[in-house]
């Protein structure tokens, strides 16, 4: 059988790698001048987009924002790792989890319309209580972090290893990038230029699986090289794929959208009628990306990319490695490069878009509500910037941030179940949902620590124990929610500018 | 290897023994352009070189050439589509759109299209994985549905303008569809 030849790979240099990154920046700039210019006049209109968000950049902002650096990296990671099974549990969980949000969604949006954010939600459905705010507040807090630093770091690895540029380097203006052009316009801003990312993951995904194969020799040489391999490599049954993405990655998901303020400020700034088809198709577009880029995984099994000696190991490097091996032209190696910036970009601006919003609503609207517009819309700015200089300094300043990232995961595993039992049982209460939250979070450390090999097991002392508790405190609870209380939020005072 | 249009033309011309077409092709061969043709490939066929970095171009080089033409295709209207959201969208600052009736700017059945759509394609989407696995031409239906993805913006996009246009009364209202809504009411928002 013809064998799919490798070549060696080189560095495209400096200059192209800044001038790529430049040029991405530039373009999210003049998009974010022109929403600020004509749509943002108020904190009202930057928090939340005025609640004018349509159909259109809806569901093109909610793809983009759902689509990690890791969502480009891992569908060809997975895929080489354990066959069209990888693949399968990697991707399907990943659409699901943006259209599980939708009746919740619905249901709050139709309960709370003014409302902004899930831990104003919890301040509200719980009287007030200050440990329920917190609770959901550190989940918020915690999931931006995490989504900033992992997507920061992941851009960096991939652009450094086709451009040569130091890792740091690349954080530090990536980041200063999208502070920019966030900073200036918010929602508004932040939705209009994943719009156009979005269009920078589909067209490209399509067009480097396509010429990807072109240069393994064609699809019907990749397909039989891989069959040729056996190991159940061309089906969806292989159980490995299952326990390494099974229950532990669609909870991880699930939280992370159900848990992620980023979506709530979609949920909340679209209008009314687009929630949800916008939050299906969200879902559902992210699914031809994985389509396509998993083909990429395909090829590398067919190349019999070396995980130790081509890729350090790390599967996730299998995609920048067969760009720059395959002699595939140095257009595509760039518009892949664009790629996976727009992905860093358009996740790293939801998510400060979310943090601004929690500093607008569940700081000033709730202990500063007769502060001046003007002072209100600095500080709504200033969070931004800080979130990204303590995002700059955990990764510069080389701390290990895999334990944040494991207890943000854990924050979030504890606190998904008590948050929708919430939203949608009337008899859930502040001490329920904090004692649900805090013992799962408590028992899943414990978990962890005892079965530190199986993920499946501290994953299940989480959901259990989450629901469990609450379900028991709440169903001794003799007082019964009433849901219109949550249609008294109001909007934020705002006067134009 | 040879090019998938040259082999098109040399089975063409074996089968089909015109002597008119034979003298025309021989008159061609001793003229610069078919020094060219036979020397270089053709223009097109360059082109699919250069972008695709085949130095001969495959089937599979035709397919991603044909994919990149359609993906710049879809990048303009795109484009296009998000600056007429962005345009409407402040045209129409300071107007409540859901006093605007889903059914005065897209009818039943494009609503009810694009739901199932988005349904179909979070159900197909793990049989397609499955697919893979059946025949390798099967390869090609997800980069295929990703390069066909942005439709789906640019339709969502375009019901979008739509119901800013409406809203401005820029569309008549005899586009409305029966039993639409009464007259619109477009006030000053509250906030």
């Amino acid at each position: 059988m013809q064998q799919i030849e490798l070549q060696a790979g080189h560095q495209l240099g400096q200059i192209p790698g800044f001038v790529a990154i430049g040029s991405l920046g530039a373009v999210m700039l003049g998009i974010s001048l022109y929403s600020r210019a004509k749509l943002v006049k108020n904190t009202h209109d930057f928090v939340i987009a005025g609640r004018k968000l349509g159909f259109g950049f809806g569901v093109a902002g909610l793809v983009s924002v759902w689509t990690w650096v890791v969502g480009i990296l891992m569908p060809a990671a997975v895929t080489y790792s354990f066959g069209l099974s990888g693949l399968w549990w990697f991707t399907v969980p990943n659409g699901l989890a943006v259209v599980a949000v939708v009746p919740f969604a619905r249901k709050l949006k139709r309960l709370m319309p003014h409302g902004y954010t899930i831990s104003e939600f919890a301040s509200v459905r719980f009287g007030g209580n200050k440990l329920a705010t917190i609770v959901a507040i550190s989940g918020i807090i915690f999931g931006t972090f995490q989504a900033v630093i992992v997507n920061l770091k992941g851009a960096a690895i991939v652009v450094s290893s086709i451009f040569g540029i130091p890792e740091g380097v690349v954080e530090v203006v990536a980041a200063a990038i999208v502070l920019i052009y966030t900073l200036l316009g918010g929602l508004w801003a932040s939705m209009a230029t994943s719009t156009l990312m979005t269009l920078v993951l589909l067209v490209p995904t399509a067009i480097i699986a396509f010429v990807g194969l072109v240069h393994a020799g064609g699809a019907e040489l990749v397909w039989q090289a891989v069959a040729a391999q056996g190991n159940g490599l061309l089906t969806v049954g292989r159980a490995d794929a299952f326990q390494n993405f099974g229950v532990t990655f669609t909870l991880a998901l699930i939280t992370a959208t159900i848990a992620g303020q980023e979506f709530w400020n979609v949920a909340w700034g679209l209008r009314d009628k687009e929630l949800g088809r916008s939050f299906f198709w969200g879902g559902a577009l992210y699914y031809p990306i994985a389509l396509g880029l998993g083909v990429l995984g395909l090829i590398g099994l067919a190349a019999h990319v070396d995980l130790q000696k081509d890729l350090s190991g790390d599967s996730a490097a299998l995609a920048p490695f067969l760009l720059t091996h395959l002699g595939l032209p140095s257009w595509l190696i760039y518009v892949f490069v664009i790629m996976v910036l727009a992905a860093c970009k358009s996740v790293v601006d939801g998510a400060l878009t979310g943090v601004s919003t929690i500093t607008a609503v569940d700081i000033f609207k709730r202990y500063l509500p007769n502060v001046s517009e003007r002072t209100r819309f600095f500080w709504t700015r200033a969070s931004m910037v800080l979130v990204i200089a303590i995002s700059i300094a955990i990764l510069l300043g080389g701390v290990n941030f895999v334990t944040l990232l494991l207890v943000t995961s854990a924050i979030r595993g504890a606190v998904l179940i008590p948050l929708i039992l919430a939203i949608v049982w009337p008899k859930m209460n502040a001490t329920a949902f904090v004692s649900g939250t805090v013992s799962a979070l408590v028992a899943g450390i414990i978990a962890r620590l005892l079965y530190s090999n199986s993920e499946i097991v501290s994953t299940a002392v989480v959901v259990i124990t989450s629901a469990v508790v609450p379900l028991v405190i709440g169903a001794l609870n003799k007082q019964r929610y009433d849901y219109s209380e949550l249609a008294k939020v109001q909007d934020l005072q705002t006067s134009h500018s | 290897m040879k090019s998938f249009a040259s082999r098109r033309q040399s089975h063409h011309f074996t089968t089909n023994p015109n002597p008119i077409r034979a003298s025309l092709l021989a008159a061609t061969a001793l003229t610069p352009m078919g020094a060219y043709a036979k020397s270089e490939s053709l223009g097109l066929e360059k082109a699919v070189g250069l972008l695709t970095g085949e130095p001969t171009v495959s089937l599979d080089g035709w397919i991603a050439f044909g994919a990149i033409a359609l993906g710049l295709i879809l990048t303009v209207l795109y484009l296009r589509g998000m600056y007429l959201v962005l345009h409407y969208a402040s045209e129409t600052y300071g107007v409540s759109l859901d006093a605007v009736d889903d059914a005065e700017y897209s009818s039943r059945s494009e609503r009810r299209l694009l739901y199932i759509g988005s349904v179909l394609l979070v159900v197909l989407s793990g049989l397609i994985i499955s697919a893979y696995g059946f025949g390798w031409f099967l390869l090609y239906v997800g980069p295929a549905l990703s390069l066909l993805g942005p439709l789906v913006i640019i339709v969502s996009m375009a019901i979008d303008v739509r119901k800013c246009r409406r809203a401005l009364g820029e569309l008549p209202k005899q586009s409305a569809k029966a039993g639409a809504a009464g007259p619109l009411s477009v006030g000053q928002e509250s906030i």
